[in-house]
């Protein structure tokens, strides 16, 4: 059973192999979890191993291949024929001697797509530099071209299907953010702080459960707030502490992420003062947002609202969101950022999350919106302060 | 502050860089997260961008270099001196004009480390082809080699002290697989035992968090899809008379003790179904049984397959693998494979994670161990009884 229609699936098709067109390629190889989905409907846990999608303009479905005891997830969650499900033995799986590219080259030789110009994504996660050196030795009548980005970018603009689990993720993360605020309290753990957060994300609502976020929740604390990325210890929260809650909802693989800062206690006046500047802030950002705004004015609106308080800080303060599987939530396309000349356009779902980092502390608060019409209309209702927990 | 003693990373580094005598390396660029973790401690969500590990014969500590803001991360998690971390530019971070390897590539040229042999892990997950690319671009003078699992391969044999996380790990398990267990009933929907399984594999036992799993989502292929190994979840309920399958991760200081076991729905097993589990249940203790220092890896997945030829029966792909150590998207150490073929002597400290997995009459069977291999046979790491469970 797959997640969207299959004429959704179809234009998404259509419209990668109109940008191959453009750029010259013959055939696509995507490696990327996000675009493997987003044309196929793949979902499963099986990335750890070499797996990829050919798009080809001489097939209408995209063609899975992958380790053979994981055709059965691609007949599970594909849209296409199970003819284009195409498994390789398992002696190629983490084997010294012979790679899964080996075994792909040959099979795409066999096809007759040996040749031409090749789009291969360079910069994804899991398109090794093994995989590209094997690909290019086993095609060696084939041009390679780097594609990264160019499914990435079809992603960009949602479709109202789309915009509906993003609305339902939206709903999951109000839940897990309620589950964060209510168990950081002095003297329970970090660790049993990420189980509710997790137990509320996924076990949802009456109507519908979650799935798993792209990124684990980020729980930075104490001194630790300056140092973004780390996950959480089993170390009881002090009073006297700010915690960042960094997290998403999920469903169906679609994110709607969003940051709050909690402090436990009296807050120094600094914190609280830099926190009311990241709300006015983070405000100022969404009120810039409208069809036709470049992705920079956005920023540019932030950075004017903190630069009247005395700050001053370059720096990008968000990216497109949606459909994603582990390590990143984010689409590598759209930027927040001084410089992404990117015009906004409904239905362009972008993570919004501004922070300031004093040497001890350091205050977020984001909202994940969608662009309409009427400007930005965030997927998630929470209150944006400070939370203050004496 | 990082997890293990000084000594002991001190003990790491050394071994590594005698594998890289031994292959003729110069220097070693180590980007796998776990390799990263083992060597330096370092220990953040921040593999989503590219960051990596220097290894150099004359220089005592490795250097970390990361995204700028990642530093105090490092700061944080590593035994490094603060000059041993180095952070580069925002500028660098999924630009298409630059790439963090074009920064990694003017550091070692500024230190005049460009020339030589140096190894790259050119199979790992996130070295990807660009940043090979890169690499080669900006250091015209070395001389690049495969250099993938070299440092895996020294995380094989654990140290007393890695024993004692993978310990806990094997007892957040038991916790983990009882709230999988608890939640499942015909009726319930996989999303809550998923949610279920998730909230315990942080909150760990009262003494001892745990973190996420290399295979992060638990893995519930159920019913028709039983089969189908890597499924996640969705909200379907799960109904009478159908398999439910759970593989789940529980980890320590990011040291994993995973476990499979199924359930059948609704009521008792049909006789033929029982009688998979029993196949799958004595194959896998015979496989255990075997399981012991000096013995060779394939001796132990020879093992199963006498039992599931017996009754003509397989599974096609290894019985097993080494774990310990894991980041996503995997909890595997691509080193030791249960598995026809491997000679790999089999050492005291060594852990595995076998599965056993059988289908018949289009229903799959699977339970699985994470073990430690003892001076006297196999230790498994989690105490859960090796059956098919039954949920009404």
């Amino acid at each position: 059973m797959t997640t969207f229609e299959r004429s959704e699936y179809l234009d998404r098709m259509a419209r990668a192999k109109k940008r191959m067109e453009a750029v010259g390629l013959d055939l696509l190889l995507v490696n990327d979890p996000a675009n493997m989905c987003y044309l196929s409907g793949y979902n499963a846990w099986s990335y750890y191993t070499h797996q990829v999608l050919v798009v080809s303009p001489d097939s209408e479905e995209p063609i899975w291949i992958g380790r053979g005891m994981d055709a059965t997830c691609g007949h599970a969650t594909c849209w296409t024929k199970h003819e284009n499900i195409v498994g390789y033995p398992d002696h190629y799986v983490q084997s010294t001697e012979r790679h899964p590219m080996d075994w792909m080259s040959q099979w795409l030789t066999d096809r007759g797509w040996g040749g031409g110009t090749i789009g291969v994504e360079m910069d994804s996660y899991f398109y090794s530099a093994l995989a590209h050196k094997r690909l290019v030795a086993g095609l060696p009548n084939a041009k390679f071209k780097d594609a990264t980005g160019l499914v990435n970018w079809a992603r960009v603009v949602k479709s109202p299907a789309e915009i509906a689990l993003m609305k339902r993720a939206g709903k999951l993360v109000e839940l897990a953010m309620k589950a964060a605020v209510d168990n950081i309290v002095p003297g329970n753990r970090e660790c049993d702080a990420v189980g509710e957060i997790l137990y509320a994300g996924i076990k949802g609502t009456e109507e519908f459960g979650g799935d798993y976020t792209a990124i684990m929740p980020l729980l930075p604390t104490g001194k630790g707030t300056s140092a973004p990325h780390i996950t959480w210890s089993d170390k009881p929260f002090e009073t006297g502490n700010g915690t960042i809650i960094e997290i998403a909802g999920c469903h169906e693989r679609y994110h709607c992420p969003m940051a709050r800062t909690v402090y436990l206690g009296t807050p120094p006046k600094d914190v609280s003062d830099t926190a009311k500047v990241v709300v006015e802030g983070l405000a100022a950002a969404l009120d810039a947002v409208r069809p036709g705004v470049v992705a920079e004015e956005v920023e540019a609106a932030w950075r004017g609202v903190i630069a009247k308080h005395g700050i001053v800080k370059d720096s990008r303060i968000g990216y497109s969101t949606g459909l994603n599987f582990p390590p990143d939530w984010g689409e590598h396309t759209v930027s927040l950022r001084p410089g992404d000349r990117t015009e906004l356009q409904p239905g362009m779902t972008l993570h919004c999350i501004p922070g300031v980092w004093g040497k001890a502390w350091g205050i977020e608060v984001s909202e994940c919106f969608h662009v309409t019409d009427k400007g930005a209309v965030p997927f998630a209702s929470y209150p944006r302060d400070l939370v203050v927990k004496a | 502050m990082a997890v293990f003693e000084r000594a002991e990373y001190l003990d790491r580094v050394a071994r590594v860089k005698t594998r890289m005598a031994r292959d003729g390396l110069d220097l070693l660029v180590v980007t796998d997260p776990a390799n990263m973790n083992y060597l330096a401690g370092y220990d953040g969500w921040s593999f989503y961008v590219h960051q990596c590990l220097i290894v150099t014969q004359d220089h005592a500590e490795p250097l970390w270099i990361g995204r700028a803001q990642d530093a105090s991360g490092a700061r944080i998690t590593t035994w490094l001196s603060a000059d041993a971390v180095i952070g580069y530019p925002d500028r660098y971070v999924q630009s298409t004009e630059c790439h963090p390897m074009d920064f990694v590539a003017d550091l070692l040229t500024d230190r005049g480390w460009d020339k030589g042999r140096i190894g790259t892990e050119q199979d790992a997950y996130y070295f990807n082809a660009a940043c090979q690319a890169a690499l080669e671009a900006g250091l015209p003078n070395a001389r690049f080699a495969d250099a993938t699992l070299l440092a895996n391969w020294e995380r094989a044999v654990k140290s007393d002290a890695e024993v004692a996380h993978l310990r806990i790990a094997g007892k957040i398990m038991e916790r983990v697989m009882d709230a999988a267990l608890d939640a499942t009933a015909p009726g319930a929907r996989q999303s809550a035992v998923a949610a279920a399984a998730l909230r315990a594999m942080p909150r760990g036992t009262p003494e001892h968090g745990g973190e996420y799993p290399g295979l992060l989502p638990p893995l519930l292929p159920t019913g028709e899809s039983s089969g189908a190994p890597h499924l996640t979840w969705t909200d379907r309920a799960y109904q009478r008379d159908e398999m439910a399958v759970f593989e789940l991760g529980a980890t320590r200081h990011h040291y994993h003790s995973p476990m499979v076991r199924s359930a059948w729905l609704g009521g008792n097993p049909p006789e033929r179904v029982a009688d998979l589990a029993k196949i799958v249940a004595e194959g896998l203790e015979s496989a255990l049984d075997a399981a012991r220092s000096d013995v060779a890896a394939e001796d132990v997945s020879d093992a199963w397959r006498r039992v599931t030829a017996r009754h003509g029966l397989e599974k096609k792909s290894r019985l097993g693998y080494s774990v310990g150590l894991g980041y996503p998207p995997d909890w595997g150490e691509h080193t030791i494979s249960l598995r026809a073929g491997d000679r790999t002597e089999l050492r005291p400290n060594m852990a595995f994670h076998a599965i056993a997995s059988l289908r018949r009459d289009e229903v799959t069977c699977k339970m699985s161990e994470a073990f430690l291999i003892t001076e006297t046979g196999a230790e498994t790491l989690a105490r859960v009884p090796r059956e098919l469970f039954t949920r009404h």
